[in-house]
């Protein structure tokens, strides 16, 4: 069977590195590209969104680019910004790939963007999706409307952070939290914590540690302080009580936790 | 019915009480008209609930429009409610025939954004279980294709293998189709005692049989007239509406995530990827069957060279992902699955897009049948391989 | 459907129009998602339910007798599957395979997902899991089959037309009532 083996596959030398590809899109575009990011070796292009097929376009028809394949496109709630859409493309030949983001206009109320299906003909159903998920709207597309993931009448946007769970509303996952014994109080931020245990070994372990230092603590102040008010009364009778208060004061401070010898630690 | 029709150029007269149809014959010969044949959503041939619209000059399909959405479960949404591990649970039933590989997925853009260090021996049977995944996904659609073409057969021959090989997955994940055996970090626990023998022992076994399934069906003359040159797809096309897998394959573009951008160990491993030419069905087909010969090959590779060692390691309680954005691809069985994970640093995502292969796929569809014949759609349908669940997640 | 369900058929003819009628079973795939993989699974070479006399491949509701509903039903599908429900021909009945089907499954808190077929159809036995073994399905056909083995129609039709429907069978035990909104677990 003809085969493509790994060996024979190494990663071509057009390759660009994401750097470069950001400085190419930023010379040829500067209208277009606000911002270029890159982490964990993926580079993000935060686009102009009216400019964005032209960005699209050049990805795609640049030889040095050559993005032909149309990898994926994401809504993503930017909290009161509104919403961005990231579109990810990617090159078949030199394996390379950018994500473009662009920020809708028109905030939550009535997020537009322009369509990208001129440009690549995958991108009709994504935005079908980003229509259904968050409502909003492609110009140039050539039908959003049936919905495309949810019933036809559906009401409301649901990939939006102010669309509700109801479910999860009116019944809290039973999951949440392992049941505690009665006589303990619930914790302080009820609701909220997965896979939440009550203290674990080791939190109880430390917390024994703690109680156990801060116990030898007080055990060496009180011995101090005995040993001051003894050397008190006997210094009271050889008169240098000024001598032993800095001694007891210093033994007490420094010897908190390193006198085992004394054998009155807990 | 009681009045009539008019289109163009004739007439067709509905009869009354006891009296056939009429149809009138005016100049431009028999008047026809365009019929809605809604196939589905339920369907013994369409693999779960896909529903396709389609306009019918006589036999030719002149538009096919499909709808989707009747699995439509919420996973992105689901995704935002739950914890890192929860998800890891949920996202193994969108492609419900390869659930190690979605996991896998998630897993690995979590460790990405944490910046772990996964260890040796899990990377490397992570790649074990998501190759005899493959295998069993790809056993699947051997099987229903033929059943589709009518031939009920393979199906019986297929579903032995898949329930070999899913009682030894079991005995180290303890599922049959639902793995959850991955965890951020890892995996669950190590494998038990006398996996490997029987993983040794299946994949030769393996071998043998798909030359059976090669036997069963390639030479048979009417599965050659119903496939050879059916809804053959251009590599462009393909491209451009972002198909990957083995539809991808067949058309000649060798676009595998395992040699452009590999994961776990598989830039250690030699990776095969079979090609085709035509792009047509039976090249899709033959795909199939020469992918599992290379799963195999992966797997013995795997076997002679997995390493000692831990397979997890220590994580904090509460598992969170730093603020950032990563897009982590894997090659699963049916094209590339990836998921662009946004996090803002609290214990569950902020927005988990999954990208996943079917959806691509399955867009590309009318392409095909435009233009083709109703009795080959099924034929069609069949070798475009997807799963609801992964189109509609 | 004639006299049966509205004369108690006496004892000998009952029996031989129970046994006949159990043992015929032809099932209707509705294999909506990966319980789908398991009910064919089940009906392949290693499980077998065709030796209880089950028949996967219906042709049609119409041909049908009992319906698995397989998989997550959301609300987009629902209609469809009462329409297909309401087209097979009395008697009839439902087994719910799944956790998705019997309740929402791991998709309780979805959107777009019916918590449970039951809100639909009147269903007779539950089956458990996620996806439940396919000896589970075997357990649910037998012990609907000594259930049909001892039913009289014309008590069924009056039930199920009626204010009440029967009890359910649980494979496995527990309770099909839904949990009240206030229990912890």
């Amino acid at each position: 069977m003809p085969t493509v083996r790994s060996s024979e596959t190494s990663p071509p030398a057009t390759r660009l590195a994401p750097e470069a590809i950001a400085a190419l899109l930023a010379e040829r575009l500067p209208e277009a590209v606000t911002a270029t990011t890159v982490a964990h070796g993926q580079l993000t292009v935060d686009v102009v969104p009216e400019h964005l097929p032209r960005a699209a376009a050049l990805c795609k028809r640049e030889k040095a680019l050559a993005m032909d394949f149309f990898d994926m496109m994401a809504g993503v709630d930017a909290g009161e910004d509104g919403f961005h859409v990231v579109t990810r493309l990617y090159s078949t030949r030199h394996r390379h790939a950018v994500l473009l983001r662009a920020l809708a206009e028109g905030g939550r109320e009535a997020p537009r963007l322009p369509s990208l299906t001129g440009v690549y003909r995958g991108a009709n159903w994504h935005e079908r999706e980003a229509y259904d998920m968050y409502g909003i709207v492609f110009d140039g597309h050539p039908g959003l409307e049936p919905r495309i993931l949810t019933v036809e009448n559906f009401e409301g946007w649901p990939l939006r952070k102010d669309f509700l769970l109801t479910t999860r509303e009116i019944k809290p996952w039973p999951g949440e939290k392992v049941p505690k014994a009665k006589e303990e109080p619930a914790k302080a931020d009820a609701g909220g914590e997965p896979a939440d245990e009550g203290p674990s070994e080791e939190e109880k372990a430390a917390a024994k540690k703690a109680k156990a230092e801060r116990a030898k603590q007080k055990a060496a102040e009180m011995r101090a302080k005995k040993r001051a008010q003894r050397e008190a009364e006997a210094g009271g009778a050889q008169g240098s009580p000024g001598e032993a208060a800095p001694e007891a004061g210093g033994e007490g401070r420094g010897g908190g936790g390193d006198e085992p010898g004394k054998g009155e630690g807990a | 019915m009681s009045e009539t029709l008019p289109h163009e150029g004739g007439v067709i007269l509905p009869g009354g009480p006891g009296e056939a149809m009429s149809v009138e014959i005016r100049d431009g010969g028999l008047v026809t008209q365009e019929m809605n044949l809604n196939i589905g959503p339920q369907h013994p041939a369409t693999h779960g609930v896909l529903r396709v619209v389609i306009d019918l000059d006589g036999e030719v399909i002149v538009r096919a429009r499909p709808v989707i959405g009747y699995m439509h479960r919420g996973f992105e949404k689901l995704a935002e409610a739950r914890d890192y591990r929860q998800i890891i649970a949920l996202v193994n039933r969108h492609d419900w025939l390869s659930a190690f590989c979605n996991e896998l997925g998630v897993a690995l853009a979590v460790e990405r954004l944490m910046e772990l260090e996964v260890p040796e021996r899990a990377q490397w049977i992570r790649v074990l279980m998501s190759e005899w995944n493959r295998i069993l996904n790809h056993l699947m659609f051997i099987g229903s294709f033929g059943l589709e073409l009518g031939a009920i057969t393979p199906v019986f021959f297929s579903f032995r293998e898949r329930e070999d090989i899913q009682s030894f997955l079991e005995s180290a994940t303890g599922g049959r189709l639902h793995f959850t055996y991955t965890r951020v970090g890892g995996l669950k626990e190590d494998l038990p005692a006398g996996f490997l023998d029987a993983s040794r022992q299946m994949a030769a076994t393996m071998r043998s049989r798909n030359d059976e399934y090669r036997q069963l069906l390639l030479g048979n003359e009417i599965f050659q007239a119903r496939t050879k040159g059916v809804g053959a797809l251009a590599p462009d096309v393909a491209v451009d509406y972002g198909v990957t897998g083995p539809t991808l394959h067949a058309t000649g573009v060798a676009e595998d995530v395992r040699l452009s951008e590999p994961y776990c160990v598989y830039d250690e491993l030699d990776v095969k990827v079979p090609v085709r030419t035509n792009g047509d069905s039976y090249d899709r087909f033959v795909v199939l069957l020469d992918r599992i010969d290379a799963s195999l090959d992966l797997i013995e590779q795997v076997h002679e060279g997995l390493p000692a060692g831990p397979v997890n390691r220590k994580m904090p309680k509460t598992v969170k992902a730093p603020e950032g954005a990563t897009y982590v691809r894997t090659e699963n069985p049916l094209g590339q699955g990836g998921y662009y994970l946004v996090s803002d640093g609290g214990k569950t995502p902020w927005r988990m897009r999954m990208r996943t292969p079917s959806f691509s796929n399955i867009q590309m569809v009318p392409e095909l049948l435009e233009g083709s014949l109703l009795s080959d759609m099924i034929a069609i349908l069949g070798s475009v391989y997807f799963v609801v669940g992964d189109v509609d997640r | 459907m004639g006299l049966i369900d509205r004369t108690e058929v006496p004892q000998p003819l009952k029996f031989v129009l129970n046994w006949g009628r159990k043992y015929s079973l032809w099932v209707m795939n509705f294999g909506l998602a990966c319980c789908a993989i398991e009910f064919i699974a089940t009906s392949a070479a290693r499980h077998d339910f065709m030796r209880l006399g089950v028949i996967p491949f219906a042709h049609g509701p119409r041909q049908a007798d009992l319906m698995v509903v397989a998989g997550t039903l959301t609300d987009k599908m629902a209609p469809a599957l009462k329409r297909l429900y309401e087209q097979m021909p009395e008697p009839k009945y439902v087994i719910s395979f799944g956790s998705c089907s019997n309740c929402g499954g791991p998709y309780w808190d979805s959107y777009s997902v019916t918590k449970g077929v039951d809100q639909i159809l009147p269903v007779d036995v539950y089956v458990p899991g996620c996806p439940p073994r396919g000896e589970a399905l075997l357990d649910g056909i037998v012990q609907l089959q000594e259930r049909i083995g001892t039913e009289s129609l014309k008590a069924r039709h009056a039930e199920r037309y009626g204010p009440r429907i029967p009890e359910p069978i649980v494979v496995g035990g527990g309770d099909p009532t839904r949990h009240p909104v206030d229990d912890p677990m």
